[in-house]
């Protein structure tokens, strides 16, 4: 590791004398909490102070780019893994780009259309790093062709510190290739009549060492688990004019793992999305199934550690805290889910849009499991969103967003444990500006749940300046359960920093369908951003 | 370029291999030694595959007799919280719980090896149970020793005997007793998402009968009370050897059995206990109540659980019945030798009551067999004079 980080230093040093313009960007985050114990909650801390820090650090010019990220965990905030403990540099890369070619060496991030076969990113909020520490090939050699090639070992934890150079191909390796035509680019009647047509293809390869796996110890009789496990993906979109039509499929060999209890089959994923929009006016309608296609580049991993495949959720991702209670994570062994959803813009000086116009959205999902042929969905409901979100500027200093859901969450399928849930939920949410210093903004929730478990929640924010914001919040449930949350935010010119009190309860935290626990907490926590 | 981009997609189609259907499970050599492994296995009610975990320690104990299980219930973690009136969690299951870095968020199921981190963390996934434990099984034993232990239902104490422990020992080794149950009957999430409330609960830790991180290893028999709220015939008692950073050296369980435990006590009133060939005159001929008739008899007391047998011989044929009893009175045939079963369950009375029609010697002979004890010879002379 340090021999490749001299490297690249004296690369870049290099490449400084050369190149006069070179461009420095980057950004510091720091979580941290202070934890009190409490133990009607069940929060107790066994360290003082847990955090999070990364440092990213990029350096652009004309033809080079190059990218650190050090990240510092000596006792992670809960719910990320103990195995995140550490220090170290979690992301190094160099990428030179020149007419047609674009090389990286180092960690290096992809995405194959929607991601059913390869989607390597990052995201802390989950605890996901799954990048790659190999390299990377984009050749575009001519207007409308796109071809790319990747290959390396995954980042799971720690793993890169090993190893002297930072990988062991020995412990496995993933390879991914992926071409896209963009063939309206070769048509002049094809754009001159607004029509887009794209084709790809994708494959990705993984190298997972075989593991001893016992299938029956009497007499002892082990898995024969392959070694190289291929997926591969076709996909195609065409836009003519405001219509769209995407259909993805993917598919996968048998790979036999932690995930689908050592079962050989092969693994499929079939997208299909739908969209039209016009000014004022969107609507579309997307419906997929996917069949065992968990693909890691460890068969033994869990959780979301390893992850080469990514199935997207169709679900949204809420922002107010009673709808985003029960969260849906995407369900790896199998679903079929579906999703609709239309927004239209009264446009300002009618009757439906008032002075300042009128925004609705409405959105259906449903989510079931597998049934016992291919078409066929299961009995059991997974999870069901169905809201209706008005947004409305009533008056030159007041807005007002009000929202309406019904979900369906089956606890059992999600988290393992717990029963259908079925609850009502209304959002209010009022921001007045008092004047060009001071905003305010109050939210009001409420959950009707027929499983008896209701829930009311405040929110006043007040913001400064648009420097200072001042916050308070209180969850409270009618069986007597209280959460709550106070603090204050600063900004200016890239700095936020961010304090607080809070009382928290045990959740998850989910983005696109990929979730991380978060266990109940209470303690001052403190948030520092800087980019620059 | 063609020649190259045949051998680029050769590369990548090759790259995948199939396993067909016949070649999917082999068998696998191995070669298991004396030495001893413990599973600690972290379960909870509400944890969906934990079933599946506990189904594979099931099946790892029943195949490998060195392996001991248990199951360890936190508090700490949500998937432990109860879904009926019983209760699985204990303080010492929360203690070693997160001695080993298990938190709130710590997926279920899990376990631990040997009190050992393997790698970076000390929790496994249950599909590589098997491997690991294997691998430990066909190390060389670090330590040794043997634990006897003996129960008295009556009493609910069980003696506990640890031996022949290994001399050289790491200074700041420590033993730990634990109490584990079995057959609990008690809800349990299952993987499908169904509650079983009928689900059967095995190696559920129950006490420690040390204190949490043990005590002082040596050569010693300690005494111990089962409390009443566990079964006793479900119970067992496990022996965890630790060196001084808390790695497994040895292990063994015993399983409480008190039906054969209590070795068999037979006692003749007026006379004793009977615990070797005895003789015994009997010259008083009494006059049964109930039946009106003289007899010749003998009474006493038997501690047991479980079953024995008496053969009785006799020398001459008896013209009346004579009743054998524990409890129970079975009558006696006139057949010359006579095998009886009695099960007994604590405290029985025994007696034989005797009638002849007329005076004389008469000679039978009890030949008392039970599991714990050699048989005892009971010859009994009856002397009858109704004259």
């Amino acid at each position: 590791m340090r021999k490749l980080i001299l490297i690249i230093y004296v690369l870049l040093c290099c490449w400084g004398l050369v190149s006069a313009q070179v461009n420095v960007h980057g950004n510091i985050e720091h979580s941290g909490l202070f934890g009190v114990d409490d133990k009607s909650l069940g929060a107790v801390y066994d360290f003082p102070y847990l955090n999070n820090t990364y440092l990213s650090v990029g350096l652009d010019s004309k033809y080079i780019f190059a990218g650190v990220r050090i990240e510092a965990m000596p006792k992670p905030l809960q719910g990320y893994d103990a195995q995140f403990a550490g220090a170290g540099v979690g992301n190094i890369f160099v990428e030179g780009k020149y007419k047609w070619l674009d090389i990286t060496i180092g960690d290096v991030y992809a995405q194959y259309g929607s991601g059913l076969v390869m989607r390597l990113y990052e995201d802390r909020a989950l605890g996901v790093d799954n990048s790659l520490r190999g390299g990377k090939i984009v050749v575009e050699p001519y207007k409308g062709i796109h071809i790319e090639a990747i290959g390396g070992k995954q980042r799971v934890y720690w793993n890169c510190y090993n190893s002297a150079w930072g990988w062991d191909y020995t412990k496995g390796a993933v390879v991914g290739s992926n071409m896209e035509l963009q063939i309206d680019q070769w048509s002049q009647k094809m754009t001159d009549n607004n029509i887009r047509l794209m084709v790809g293809a994708s494959y990705v390869s993984k190298y997972d060492p075989k593991d001893t796996v016992y299938a029956s110890y009497n007499p002892p009789m082990i898995y024969n688990l392959p070694e190289w496990t291929a997926a591969g993906e076709v996909r195609s979109k065409l836009q003519i004019k405001n219509w769209s039509v995407l259909v993805e499929y993917a598919f996968r060999a048998g790979d036999p793992s932690a995930d689908n209890m050592f079962s050989y089959r092969h693994g499929e994923a079939l997208l299909l999305s739908a969209s039209y929009s016009i000014k004022g006016m969107s609507v579309l309608t997307q419906i997929k199934r996917s069949e065992n296609m968990s693909f890691r580049s460890d068969r033994m991993l869990r959780g979301t550690a390893g992850m080469i495949s990514y199935l997207p959720a169709f679900t949204t991702t809420h922002t107010y805290s009673l709808a985003s209670l029960y969260p849906y994570a995407t369900n790896m062994n199998g679903e079929w889910a579906w999703q609709a959803e239309a927004r239209y813009t009264w446009k300002k000086n009618t009757l439906m849009g008032g002075k300042y116009g009128t925004t609705l959205h409405l959105n259906l999902t449903h989510v079931r499991g597998l049934g016992n042929q291919w078409f066929k969905v299961s009995n059991d409901p997974y999870y069901t969103d169905i809201h209706l979100n008005l947004s409305k500027r009533l008056h030159k200093n007041w807005w007002i967003n009000a929202m309406y859901m019904y979900q369906t969450y089956n606890q059992t399928i999600v988290e393992g444990h717990g029963d259908l849930i079925r609850s009502h939920i209304f959002v209010a949410d009022v921001k007045y500006k008092i004047n060009d210093n001071i905003t305010m903004r109050a939210e009001a929730q409420y959950l009707y749940s027929h499983h008896n478990d209701h829930w009311i929640y405040g929110l006043l924010e007040l913001s400064f300046l648009k420097c200072l914001t001042l916050s308070a919040a209180d969850m409270y449930n009618i069986d007597g359960e209280n959460y709550w949350q106070a603090g204050v935010a600063f900004q200016m010119k890239g700095h936020r920093l961010q304090a607080g009190f809070a009382r928290q309860r045990a959740g998850y935290n989910c983005q696109g369908g990929v979730c991380r626990y978060v266990p109940a907490q209470k303690g001052a926590t403190l948030n520092y951003t800087y980019s620059f | 370029m063609k020649k190259y981009l045949y051998i680029l997609s050769l590369i990548f189609f090759a790259a995948c291999q199939v396993i067909s259907p016949e070649e999917q499970i082999i068998p696998i050599d191995q070669s298991i030694t004396e030495n001893t492994v413990l599973l600690v296995e972290f379960s909870g009610v509400g944890c969906v595959n934990c079933p599946l975990a506990a189904t594979q320690a099931q099946q790892l104990s029943a195949a490998y007799n060195n392996l001991t299980v248990v199951q360890m219930h936190p508090k700490s973690n949500p998937f432990t919280t109860a879904m009926d009136q019983y209760d699985y969690t204990s303080l010492a299951a929360d203690e070693y719980y997160k001695y080993f870095g298990g938190t709130a968020s710590t997926p279920f199921p899990t376990g631990v090896i040997d009190f050992t981190p393997f790698g970076e963390s000390y929790f496994i996934d249950y599909t590589l149970w098997g491997e690991q434990i294997i691998k430990q099984l066909s190390q060389t034993p670090k330590a040794d020793f043997s634990l006897t232990t003996l129960t008295n239902s009556q009493t609910r104490q069980v003696s506990i005997t640890i031996s022949d422990l290994t001399e050289q020992l790491p200074s700041g080794s420590k033993m730990i007793l634990w109490l584990t149950e079995d057959s609990i009957v008690g809800a349990q999430l299952m993987p499908d998402g169904s509650i079983n409330m009928n689900y059967i609960h095995n190696h559920i830790l129950r006490q420690t009968i040390t204190d949490i991180w043990g005590e002082t290893p040596a050569n010693t028999e300690k005494q111990y009370v089962v409390p009443q709220e566990y079964d006793i015939n479900n119970c067992s008692i496990i022996a965890v050897l630790l060196d001084e950073n808390n790695r497994l050296l040895a292990t063994r369980h015993s399983r409480l059995n008190p039906l054969t435990d209590i070795p068999l006590t037979f006692s003749v009133n007026n006379i004793g206990m009977i615990t070797h060939d005895t003789t015994i005159v009997i010259d008083q001929v009494q006059l049964n109540p109930i039946s009106g008739k003289q007899e010749m008899q003998i009474e006493g007391m038997m501690i047991y659980n479980g079953t024995f047998s008496v053969i009785i011989e006799r020398e001459d044929i008896l013209p009346q019945d004579q009743f054998c009893c524990s409890g129970r009175c079975i009558n006696t045939n006139s057949e010359k030798v006579q095998e009886l079963s009695f099960a007994i369950n604590g405290i029985a009375e025994w007696y034989a009551h005797f009638v002849a029609q007329k005076s004389g010697e008469y000679k039978i002979t009890y030949i008392l067999n039970a599991k714990s004890i050699n048989p005892i010879k009971l010859t009994v002379i009856y002397q009858y004079n109704i004259d």
